[in-house]
């Protein structure tokens, strides 16, 4: 098998579809020590091969699943130490060995924790910049969509509360597959006098509407007022921003057929919480 | 309004999911393969949605396909030590051993004769499944729905064999014999629907085909 010959068919092998002999002599080849690409040729075919499982809903298995998992590893003798297993310390014998031992077990942990400490805190500086860069190109995003609309007034409110320091930004979210080209943000002004929703790709169903839902927990969804599109499928909504006030608010988007009801009766967006760019 | 409780708890429970640090997966792996069934635990908690999602794809039957993702794990446990997280990811392992296991009990079974009628079904079905569970995520409901959209650009004879060969554990001859097609035909179907999939979901151009 040459790297040609590998790269051809190497698709094929991402599948499981190579016969049993041809996948012999794949596996061969592979064990060479020189390649022309046919390593990441074979890393992007998996990774789409890969794909195939990740366009399937996941499904949660039953709780008596991972209770048999757990036997058959007792059953197996291969209890772990994270299950509880029965190690424990043998020090009666040599107590001072034992008392050393503990003192470098003790400097070793505080070194270990203070490393850990050290590393959660840059780990949270990364994600704390990695969400200032998300929260900036939302508002990029945000001005761009209301640039190529069709400016209203209410748009020009929108873009005003942009510009100014401290405003707050959500990104809506498909919360079913079958949402396509629908998107939005939710802006909230920094002194929170005025909120907002920005969407685009709304296309009006006869009979139905678009309402927009804050969420402070399961029990007591608010609805934070209708969402009308305008004729090129952007949508400005302003809603009172002290339903943001409950603590944990979730923010979704709903096609209601009767926008009277008190539950959300078909979500199509979510968000969480608005944060500060 | 009907599931409205458990959508919204699913979506609560992914968001706060989402604001824990994970720990790398590779580094779970390291630890079960040091015997740490408390990082068994943890893989088992992201991947055997994926994994019981696909064995049920793959056999049809929940209760055979929960025995597949029990002995997938079990595997895991047997295994870790053997993984190369330079030949791919922790789900893609993870998924691989729990979509053999399954192809091997169809195999047993010799139930690919059902799943052959059920193809054409089975292949409407990717993209219309709409059960959206508490595992998920915002973030993974639109990578699902980015895959599913790409896989609706293929053409139905480009699906059908990656499908089959993904989902039924089918070789290209035995594609052949099953579709009647030339084999040369459905190698050419294969490598042309897994590089404009690639080239959708990855970045780079496809090399034409069939």
């Amino acid at each position: 098998v040459t790297c040609a010959d590998f790269k051809e068919q190497v698709a094929a092998y991402a599948l499981g579809a190579l016969e049993p002999d041809e996948r012999r002599a794949f596996d061969e080849h592979l064990r060479e020590g020189r390649h022309e690409g046919c390593l990441d040729e074979l890393a992007r075919m998996e990774a789409t091969a890969q794909s195939l499982a990740e366009s399937l809903p996941p499904v949660k298995p039953g709780a008596h699943v991972w209770k048999r998992i757990e036997e058959r590893l007792g059953a197996e003798g291969l209890r772990a130490s994270g299950g509880g297993g029965g190690r424990r310390w043998q020090v009666l014998s040599v107590l001072v060995a034992a008392a050393a031992m503990l003192v470098i077990w003790l400097l070793l942990k505080q070194k270990d924790e203070l490393e850990e400490r050290l590393a959660d805190a840059d780990s949270q500086r990364m994600l704390a910049q990695a969400e200032i860069r998300e929260q900036q190109r939302l508002a990029n995003e945000c001005r761009t969509e209301l640039a190529k609309a069709k400016v209203s007034d209410a748009q020009k409110q929108v873009l005003a509360v942009l510009e100014r320091k401290g405003t707050q930004l959500a990104q809506l979210g498909a919360f079913t597959p079958d949402v396509q080209g629908l998107g939005g943000n939710i802006v909230v002004d920094p002194d929170r006098k005025l909120a907002y929703l920005v969407g685009n790709g709304f296309k009006p169903e006869p009979g139905k509407t678009y309402q927009l839902w804050v969420l402070p927990d399961l029990e007591h969804p608010v609805p934070a007022g209708l969402v009308q599109p305008e004729a090129n499928g952007t949508a400005v909504a302003s809603f009172d921003p002290s339903v943001l006030d409950q603590a944990k608010a979730f923010f979704a988007v709903s096609l209601e057929a009767d926008p009277s009801d008190a539950k959300p009766e078909k979500i199509l967006l979510a968000a969480a919480a608005p944060k500060t760019p | 309004m009907m599931g409205y409780e458990a959508v919204m708890l699913g979506f609560l429970l992914a968001v706060a999911g989402t604001k824990l640090a994970r720990e790398d997966d590779a580094q779970l792996i390291a630890r079960v393969a040091d015997r740490d069934s408390a990082a068994l635990r943890k893989l088992y908690d992201r991947f055997s949605g994926r994994a019981l999602a696909v064995a049920m794809r793959i056999l049809g039957a929940p209760a055979e396909a929960e025995e597949v993702v029990q002995d997938a794990f079990v595997e895991v446990w047997r295994r870790a030590a053997q993984y190369d997280a330079s030949r791919g990811g922790a789900a893609t392992w993870i998924t691989a051993i729990a979509r053999n296991r399954a192809i091997d009990r169809l195999r047993t079974r010799g139930a690919q004769a059902r799943a052959a009628e059920g193809a054409e079904k089975e292949a409407q079905a990717v993209g219309t499944v709409a059960s959206s569970t508490p595992l998920e995520d915002v973030e993974q409901v639109q990578a699902r729905t980015r895959i599913q959209d790409a896989l609706k650009t293929l053409p139905p004879e480009q699906r059908l064999v990656i499908e089959l060969a993904y989902f039924e554990g089918l070789s290209q001859s035995e594609i052949a014999a099953k579709t009647g097609d030339p084999l040369g035909t459905v190698k050419g179907r294969v490598r042309s629907a897994m590089e404009k999939l690639a080239a959708l979901l990855h970045g780079r151009e496809p090399r034409g085909g069939l």
